[in-house]
């Protein structure tokens, strides 16, 4: 939290070393959610990118009210739904690779492959969801946010996070039965 | 509480978000209830897949880019950008810019002949002052005669009204109050009288001096179109305008010459009208007189334009005619 908060300092001093640190700090959660909602690799970058430039800009205004990440992820919330809702998204079509991921060890040919199938399964539960719940369950389940933060970041009240990330969850054991019985 | 009731809350309870007494609403149910109790197990696994899911990674390369793209941009690449707007953009724009300048040209251009006739008119009060008139009070007051204003006309003020034409002349009487119409008629009749009247008396009527002074020409000729231009074309280098009519040409010409170069002068210009031929001269301001008094014996001289006070060198234009 101190570190932050020195962070913090350091970036509304202009200090172009310290805004390099944020984006090393926040540069794969950041690109996660992007990537999560939008399906799109290159896509996801581009909102990515966009994000860390739009918080750069407004460094200034910052006044450290919510914490840094939680102001990220809001700024990369709100670029996602805007681009999910833009007329030329309709032409995006996603990525059909699987994530780049985590080495995992040594593990065998047969568990890889489980575990590809499962990451993919979940992958596409999870871009099947409604993009309300889409994103509060990737920013719940996946970033770990509280309840209060969720709200603050896409501006609901809790009640309202809660409700629509207990649709998400049933709208996701319903997809993922076969992994879960 | 039933079982709708209960998994209504399972998602908050797996999150730990329910209070003490939900909590235990919903614990005193799952007690009782088998089939909720295998909804929460699969919600639990449901959360614990998604929770467990591999995490993303970003691509190589990205926080190089990004910091790069922070760097502030140089004013030489967004003056490009600009240049480059797309097309959709810069195409209205250009078109706004375009009326806007040409809105703007025609509003001065506007401006600037309704000026112009103004100034052309302002310039008179020299001839006028002569006249001893003296320019009317703007709010429309009766005009006043006043004592002879000192001749300050330069040269070229001169020249200015002389070269107005007679359209700009009629154009800017209409917008004369009562007084300046007066003066101005007052002044055309005179003007028409001298036009008439040899040089010589002109010059006699100011003592011993030559005719220096300003007169427009005869109004509602044929020719008064020409004669303008003709006018216009010599007083933007002759300091006096004047006309020869000389039974022959040739010989008048030969005489002003030869008169010129006697009086230590030199010809400067000679070129042909379509009725007439100018001849430019130059000589020094103190032999004027007797070039004015010598060149009526060639013909019948008058002046039609003349500075107050001669120069030290003096540049005429002679038009000769028949």
């Amino acid at each position: 939290m101190q570190e932050e908060a020195a962070l913090v300092v350091r970036l509304r001093q202009g200090d172009r070393r310290a805004f390099e640190e944020l984006v090393i700090a926040y540069q794969h959660r950041v690109f996660g959610i992007a990537f999560r909602m939008l399906g799109n690799r290159a896509e996801a970058e581009e909102i990515a990118q966009e994000t860390f430039l739009r918080a750069y800009g407004a460094l200034p205004d910052f006044r450290g009210e919510a914490r840094l990440h939680t102001w990220l992820y809001a700024i990369a919330s709100r670029l996602c739904l805007n681009r999910l809702a833009s007329a030329d998204r309709r032409l995006v079509r996603s990525d059909d690779e699987a994530l780049a991921t985590a080495p995992a060890g040594e593990p065998s040919a047969a568990a890889v492959l489980e575990r590809a199938e499962l990451d993919a399964a979940v992958r596409e539960a999870i871009a099947a969801l409604p993009e309300e719940r889409r994103i509060v369950v990737v920013l719940r389940d996946v970033e770990g946010l509280s309840y209060e933060e969720i709200g603050e970041a896409l501006g609901l009240e809790p009640g309202t996070v809660r409700s629509r990330l207990h649709r998400a969850r049933l709208d996701l054991k319903a997809k993922l039965e076969r992994f879960t019985r | 509480m039933n079982c709708h009731d209960a998994r209504e809350l399972f998602s908050a309870l797996i999150d730990e978000m329910l209070t003490r007494e939900e909590r235990a609403d919903v614990y005193g149910h799952l007690a009782t209830c088998a089939e909720c109790r295998r909804e929460l197990a699969a919600i639990e696994r449901t959360v614990s897949l998604v929770r467990g899911a591999l995490p993303v990674r970003a691509p190589a390369g990205f926080v190089d880019r990004v910091v790069a793209a922070a760097r502030p941009t140089p004013w030489y690449v967004r003056a490009a950008r600009a240049a480059l707007l797309p097309w959709p953009v810069k195409l209205p724009l250009g078109a706004a810019a375009v009326l806007l300048v040409g809105g703007l040209a025609v509003l001065m251009f506007r401006g600037g002949q309704e000026q112009q006739s103004t100034a052309r008119y302002d310039t008179a009060p020299p001839v006028l002052a002569d006249r001893r008139v003296t320019e009317a009070p703007t709010d429309g007051a009766p005009a006043s005669t006043a004592p002879a204003a000192p001749a300050p006309p330069e040269v070229a003020s001169s020249d200015r009204i002389g070269a107005a034409g007679e359209a700009d002349r009629t154009a800017a009487a209409s917008r004369l109050d009562p007084a300046q119409k007066r003066a101005e008629q007052e002044f055309r009749a005179e003007s028409k009288a001298r036009d008439a009247a040899p040089a010589d008396n002109l010059g006699a009527a100011r003592g011993s001096a030559p005719a220096l002074q300003s007169a427009p020409p005869a109004a509602g000729e044929p020719a008064l179109a020409k004669r303008e231009g003709l006018r216009q074309k010599a007083a933007e280098k002759a300091d006096v305008i004047a006309r020869l009519a000389a039974p022959d040409r040739d010989t008048a010409e030969r005489g002003v010459v030869a008169l010129v170069a006697r009086l230590g002068g030199t010809v400067t210009a000679r070129r042909i009208e379509a009725d007439a031929a100018v001849i430019e001269v130059a000589i020094p301001g103190d032999r004027y007189g007797d070039f004015a008094r010598e060149i009526g014996r060639l013909g019948a001289f008058s002046v039609e334009s003349a500075p107050p006070a001669a120069p030290d060198t003096i540049r005429i234009a002679v038009r000769l005619g028949s």
